[in-house]
C-alpha cells in the first residue's frame, strides 16, 4: 500500500509560543518536509475564510503538490439543543470551506454535552448528535464533501470502537465516515493522567486502532513528545504495521499534541515526520 | 515528496470505442500503489451527476 505521509496545520508560532503559526508559512514547513497531503484547522492559523484568502492558500498547496485531505474548525457538534442550530450551520460552513479548497472532507468531533452513558438523558443526547450529524453529512453530499467523526477522549461520545461503531451506523450516511486518531481513546494509557496506570492493557490502543482501521479514511497520528527519540505512548512501528495488515491507503497524518514536549510544534513536527517516515517506509 | 499518479483512462478492448468504467477501474489503480489519479470526464467516468 501507498500510504500518504501529511501534516495538520494546528501548530504555535515557533518564536512566539502563544500565537498560531500562520497556514501559508505551515505549506512552507510541510513543503520543505517533503509531506504528501495536508489538513487544515480553520480556526488556527487561518488568517480569514473568505474566498481571496482560500484561493491564496489553494494556490500555494497546488503549487507545492500538497492535497488537501480535510479541514476543521475544531467543532463540538454535541451539546445543548439551543446550540444546535448554531452548531449545524458551522459544521456546513466547514463543508463550503472544503468544497471551495477542493477538499474531499470535513472533520468534526462528537464532544459537547454529557457523554457518561451512565448518565439519565444519554440515549437523547446520542439522538441529538446523529440528528445534527445526518443533517451536516446531507448538506456536504449535496457539495460532494465526506464528513468525518473522529474518536477523542474527555467526554467525546465517540472514544472507543463500540461508540464508533455505533455514529457510523447510526447515521447511516455513505459520506459520514471516521477520522481515525491513534492517541485520543478513553482507556487508553496517554488520557490523562498519562502512563499505564496499573492493571491497564498496554496494548489498549494499538488493539482500538486494529478494530477501527477499517473505518479510517484518514489516519491523525498524534505525537505527544519525542525528547526521547520516539514517542512515550504510541508505538509508531507497531501501528505501522496494523495499518499495513489492514490494507489501509490513506493518508497517514501528523499531529502535535505537545504540552509535554521541550521543543517548539515546529521542531516537534520535523522530528515526528522522520520518526513516522522511518516506521512507514516512506 | 514527488507522488506518483496515473490518469484513470483505459479502452475497453472488447468493445470499439467504450472505456472501462472509473469505479472498475479504481480497484485496478489500487492495487498499483499509485499516490494520486486524474479522471477523463466522458471517457470511464460515465456521468457527472452528483450521485
Amino acid at each position: 500500500m501507498a500510504i500518504k505521509l501529511g501534516g495538520f496545520s494546528q501548530l504555535r508560532h515557533p518564536e512566539d509560543q502563544t500565537k498560531d503559526f500562520e497556514v501559508l508559512d505551515f505549506l512552507e514547513l510541510a513543503r520543505e518536509l517533503r509531506l504528501d497531503a495536508v489538513d487544515f484547522h480553520l480556526a488556527k492559523g487561518f488568517a480569514s475564510t473568505d474566498k481571496g484568502y482560500l484561493s491564496r492558500v489553494k494556490a500555494k498547496c497546488v503549487r507545492y503538490g500538497l492535497p488537501i485531505g480535510y479541514v476543521t474548525s475544531g467543532l463540538f457538534i454535541g451539546g445543548p439543543e439551543e446550540e444546535a442550530a448554531a452548531k449545524v450551520a458551522q459544521a456546513k460552513a466547514d463543508v463550503d470551506v472544503a468544497a471551495f479548497l477542493g477538499a474531499p472532507m470535513t472533520h468534526l468531533y462528537a464532544r459537547g454535552g454529557e457523554a457518561a452513558a451512565s448518565t439519565p438523558g444519554y440515549e437523547q443526547g446520542w439522538a441529538q448528535i446523529v440528528r445534527r450529524c445526518r443533517e451536516v453529512a446531507d448538506y456536504a453530499a449535496g457539495k460532494g464533501v465526506i464528513v468525518g467523526v473522529q474518536n477523542h477522549d474527555g467526554g467525546s461520545w465517540v472514544a472507543v470502537p463500540k461508540t464508533i461503531n455505533r455514529i457510523l451506523k447510526d447515521v447511516d450516511r455513505s459520506n459520514f465516515v471516521l477520522i481515525l486518531d491513534t492517541g485520543q481513546w478513553t482507556d487508553g494509557i496517554m488520557t490523562k493522567p498519562r502512563g499505564v496506570p496499573k492493571n491497564a492493557n498496554p496494548n489498549i490502543n494499538e488493539e482500538y486502532i486494529a478494530q477501527t482501521v477499517h473505518h479510517a479514511r484518514n489516519v491523525r497520528a498524534k505525537i505527544f513528545n519525542l525528547d526521547s527519540g520516539s514517542d512515550p505512548y504510541l508505538d509508531y512501528g507497531r501501528i505501522a504495521g496494523i495499518l499495513r495488515d489492514a490494507g489501509y491507503n490513506g493518508t497517514v497524518s501528523l499531529v502535535m499534541n505537545p504540552d509535554e514536549s521541550r521543543l517548539t510544534d515546529v521542531e516537534l513536527m520535523r522530528r515526528s515526520a522522520a520518526l513516522v517516515r522511518k516506521c512507514f517506509n516512506r | 515528496m514527488i507522488k506518483l499518479g496515473v490518469f484513470a483512462y483505459m479502452q475497453d478492448r472488447a468493445v470499439p470505442g467504450a472505456h472501462i468504467d472509473t469505479l472498475e477501474l479504481l480497484d485496478f489503480i489500487r492495487d498499483l500503489n499509485v499516490d494520486t489519479i486524474d479522471l477523463f470526464l466522458g471517457r470511464g467516468l460515465s456521468s457527472t451527476d452528483p450521485g
